[in-house]
């Protein structure tokens, strides 16, 4: 029995969201961690996180984009035109984090008539006052652009009080990512992504409930796991919901005992500070996530992979990139180096031509990390 | 009639070849040849400039062999002026002057940098060290080992660049704006600064219209930062007078290359490569601002005399073309008009630092506007806008898009572009992208080049 039935409520959140949409409710459709989720709700949107890029939609997508687009802005563009849930969104809220995702609200909005925002983030990830300040009014301009299309002014407290439960839900799904690292995993890091992907799609009021749930079970043993040699990092560009091979294959043979994928343990980090101006707080805590490889200087990104690397006892480094992906790719020699660990390196576009070839090349590579290649 | 060209009599305006510019150099006195220095005022022996390009071929530049160049003797010192940089910058360290380099944000930086005495800004990135002119992939090939490989912009090639530390001096500051800059570029960057070790990193926004106020306070701020570091390094404290002088230079500088892209694109009296070398001259004057605004003044004279009497450098019945890059192939714009076209409309990615700085407003202020209305920072539509606009009134019959695989604003914008000119102008649009530099143009594009303008010859 699965621990997690994500296809089973994903199905039943669409036809709930359907019904939401019939009832006046705004869907604010968004792409990336650096969009306030805090401030959608406040402002009376639902917001939905599209990251379900897959290979066919991604091959349609070139009617639009060159084949050298990256295939995950080809994907999502070609969704918005076919997707169910995405053709749901009454807003997309877009951010500059790389050249890619800068320029694709200029082509949605060839293609479709649903509202477009682009919230710019500053690129440099230095947090001199000059680069917050900016960053805080770029949220108050999406605060307007959202309350426009909902007819919800946003209150300070009501913000406070997502801020609160945004923080709650991190939390839970903080501790139960802990449950990986143990080393027989209690959870593994293809249930986590699940889990954070379910936490971009239901209303946290009833994701609390079944995080708790889930770790109850979880905790409990419930599956009988056994140890699974050796501990990996997952590293690279996004992971799509409905693409997880790369999990499921490293999962076979290893533990993945920490990820830093913006779907993955990257979108549950810290907490936004409470009681101070929410705004301000909002601003602070995006601008200093741990940075994407795509912002200046990324030492943090190292550093934060270092800590991790430490605590938890890693072993090896899986390096996933798509295809085209300039601001993950470039930093393969580099994390190699500051690492000093075995990485595998893969580069794939979500086709499963290479299924095999990849199985292959992940035993290798686990084989290596056991030394039973040698 | 000659009083502009120093009592010299051009010959009858033609392109070229790299062995008839030979022949034509051992034609200037001597004292002409004396008369031209980099760094003026001063007339020491080392600061001479004006070779033919064999020179610089001897040196490395071996791409010059294959180019046509413009008779002139303004554009020999051009020619000479722009090779002659890499010395330039390792003279400027000897002579005690501070190299600072300025990566990513196409022109503001450069203001700032000249504003202050006995600094030397210069791009790292400047086409001269590019694979396109050394004809040598080893800057690719150090690059890759760098960590930037293949299906990215040639602009990694500054990363090697760095690396093999002979093109030119380790810098004292290094600069490097990000933000509006693309992926491929600010990567570059990012590793450039973890090789060297030091980086003052800078944002640049993207255009908000609506928000332009903002904006413009959040690059003043990192100006100011940018300022105290330059004045760190130098031990000068910036006078409001010195940057004001700074800006008036590189308004002056805009403004004749403004006025020289207008009499080549509708006279026909400067060739596109020269063109092309004089608008890459935006981004930091070639490492010398005194004497390239010298140079642009020749040159400008050249061709208003030009015009006046009717003696254009290409015909002027060529089929007219736009032109849109990256990268900018000196080869390719040699071989079109080789094949009997001309440019007459272009967006090089470095228009940006075309738009004029209002010296009315308080200076940072100006500079940091004038840098949020350049072509980079906003949309494919707006760059797409300012390409038709030229192309409009110059009667552009056909666009070229040359682009790179893997160049990741090429992957998003190039389609987008090619089709509003399409829809806005019905003319025939040709997208490729360039091979890796090499010693020739490859078949396939050579084909496709004749066979566009085969389709525009036809369209008359
Ligand atoms: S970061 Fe990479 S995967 Fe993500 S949108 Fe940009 S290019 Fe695509
Ligand atoms: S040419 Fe384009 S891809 Fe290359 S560095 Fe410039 S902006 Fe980037």
């Amino acid at each position: 029995m699965e621990l997690i039935n994500r296809q089973d409520l994903a199905a039943r959140r669409l036809n709930e969201l359907q019904e939401l949409k019939a009832r006046g409710r705004k869907l604010a459709g968004y792409f990336c961690l650096y969009v306030p989720v805090e401030l959608l709700r406040a402002a009376g949107a639902v917001p939905i996180r599209l990251a379900r890029a897959d290979y066919p939609s991604s091959q349609l997508g070139e009617r639009h984009l060159r084949a050298d687009a990256c295939p995950f802005c080809k994907s999502s563009l070609e969704k918005l035109l076919s997707d169910p849930l995405y053709r749901l969104m009454d807003m997309l809220i877009f951010v500059n984090t790389c050249d890619m995702m800068r320029r694709l609200p200029e082509l949605v909005g060839t293609r479709v008539s649903i509202p477009v925002f682009q919230l710019y983030l500053p690129r440099t990830a230095e947090p001199f006052p000059a680069r917050i300040a900016e960053f805080e009014h770029q949220l108050r301009r999406l605060a307007d652009f959202v309350t426009r299309l909902t007819g919800t002014a946003i209150d300070d407290q009501h913000l406070q009080n997502e801020i609160e439960i945004g923080n709650r839900l991190r939390s839970a799904l903080r501790s139960i990512e802990a449950l990986r690292v143990s080393p027989v995993p209690l959870l593994t890091t293809g249930e986590l992504f699940d889990l954070i992907s379910l936490a971009t799609l239901l209303e946290p009021a009833d994701l609390l409930p079944l995080i708790a749930q889930i770790k109850n079970r979880a905790t409990n043993q419930v599956f009988n796991r056994q140890p699974t040699p050796p501990r990996l990092l997952l590293a690279g560009s996004i992971i799509a919901e409905e693409e997880r091979e790369v999990i499921s294959l490293l999962e076979e043979r290893a533990a993945i005992v920490a990820d830093v994928i913006c779907t993955g343990a990257r979108f549950i980090e810290g907490d936004i500070t409470t009681g101070s101006d929410p705004f301000r707080a909002l601003a602070e805590y995006y601008f200093n996530r741990i940075p994407c490889p795509c912002r200046r200087p990324n030492t943090a990104l190292f550093q934060h992979i270092r800590q991790l690397i430490a605590e938890r006892q890693v072993q090896g480094i899986v390096f996933q990139t798509l295809l085209y992906c300039d601001p993950w790719r470039f930093e393969a020699r580099d994390l190699r180096r500051a690492t000093g660990l075995p990485m595998l390196e893969i580069d794939h576009d979500y086709s499963r031509q290479h299924f095999e070839q990849l199985r292959t090349r992940i035993e290798a590579f686990v084989e290596i990390l056991t030394g039973a290649g040698k | 009639m000659t009083g502009f060209n120093f009592g010299y009599q051009d010959p009858v305006p033609a392109r070229i070849t790299f062995e008839e510019w030979d022949d034509l150099f051992q034609q200037i006195p001597d004292e002409l040849i004396e008369k031209f220095h980099y760094f003026p005022p001063n007339q020491d022996a080392w600061s001479k400039y004006l070779f033919p390009p064999q020179v610089f071929a001897i040196y490395g530049a071996r791409h010059l062999r294959r180019l046509k160049f413009d008779n002139s003797l303004a554009a020999l010192r051009l020619w000479g002026f722009v090779n002659n940089e890499s010395e330039r910058l390792f003279r400027a360290r000897q002579i005690g002057r501070r190299v600072i380099a300025v990566m990513g944000d196409l022109g503001p930086l450069a203001v700032l940098v000249n504003a202050f005495p006995d600094c030397v800004p210069f791009y790292p990135d400047c086409w001269w060290w590019t694979p396109f002119v050394m004809e040598s992939k080893v800057l690719l090939e150090t690059a890759a080992r760098l960590g930037i490989g293949e299906a990215t912009c040639y602009s990694r090639a500054a990363l090697g660049a760095f690396a093999k530390h002979s093109y030119f001096p380790d810098p004292d500051l290094i600069i490097a704006a990000t933000g509006a800059s693309c992926d491929d570029y600010s990567g570059v960057e990012n590793l450039v600064a973890r090789l060297t070790g030091s980086c003052l990193w800078v944002e640049t926004p993207l255009r908000q219209p609506e928000n332009i106020e903002p904006l413009s306070d959040l690059l003043v701020a990192e100006y100011h930062r940018v300022i105290s570091a330059l004045e760190e390094l130098t031990g000068t404290h910036l006078t409001e007078s010195a940057l004001a002088q700074s800006i008036a230079q590189a308004n002056a500088v805009r403004t004749m290359t403004a006025r020289l892209r207008q009499l080549a694109y509708q006279d026909a009296v400067l060739p596109a490569l020269e063109i092309m070398v004089i608008e890459f001259g935006c981004l930091h004057y070639y490492s010398d601002i005194a004497e390239w605004t010298a140079i642009l003044r020749h040159l400008l004279a050249t061709a208003e005399y030009r015009r006046q009497t009717r003696q254009p450098v290409v015909p002027p019945e060529a089929l007219r073309l736009a032109w849109l890059t990256p990268p900018a192939d000196p080869l390719l714009l040699t071989y079109a008009e080789d094949q009997g076209a001309r440019i007459v409309a272009t967006e090089y990615v470095i228009n940006q630092a075309l738009t004029l700085i209002d010296q009315s407003q308080p200076p940072l202020t100006a500079i940091a506007r004038s840098h949020i209305d350049g072509s980079l920072n906003g949309t494919s539509r707006e760059r797409a806008e300012m390409l038709i606009r030229q192309a409009q009134a110059n009667r552009a019959e056909g666009l070229i898009i040359s682009g790179i695989l893997g160049g990741s604003h090429c992957a998003m914008e190039s389609r987008l572009i090619g089709s509003l000119v399409r829809e806005q102008l019905q003319i025939p649009v040709l997208e490729f992208d360039v091979a890796p530099p090499n010693r020739e143009i490859d078949r396939q594009t050579k084909t496709r080049i004749d066979a566009f303008l085969e389709l525009l010859r036809s369209r008359r």
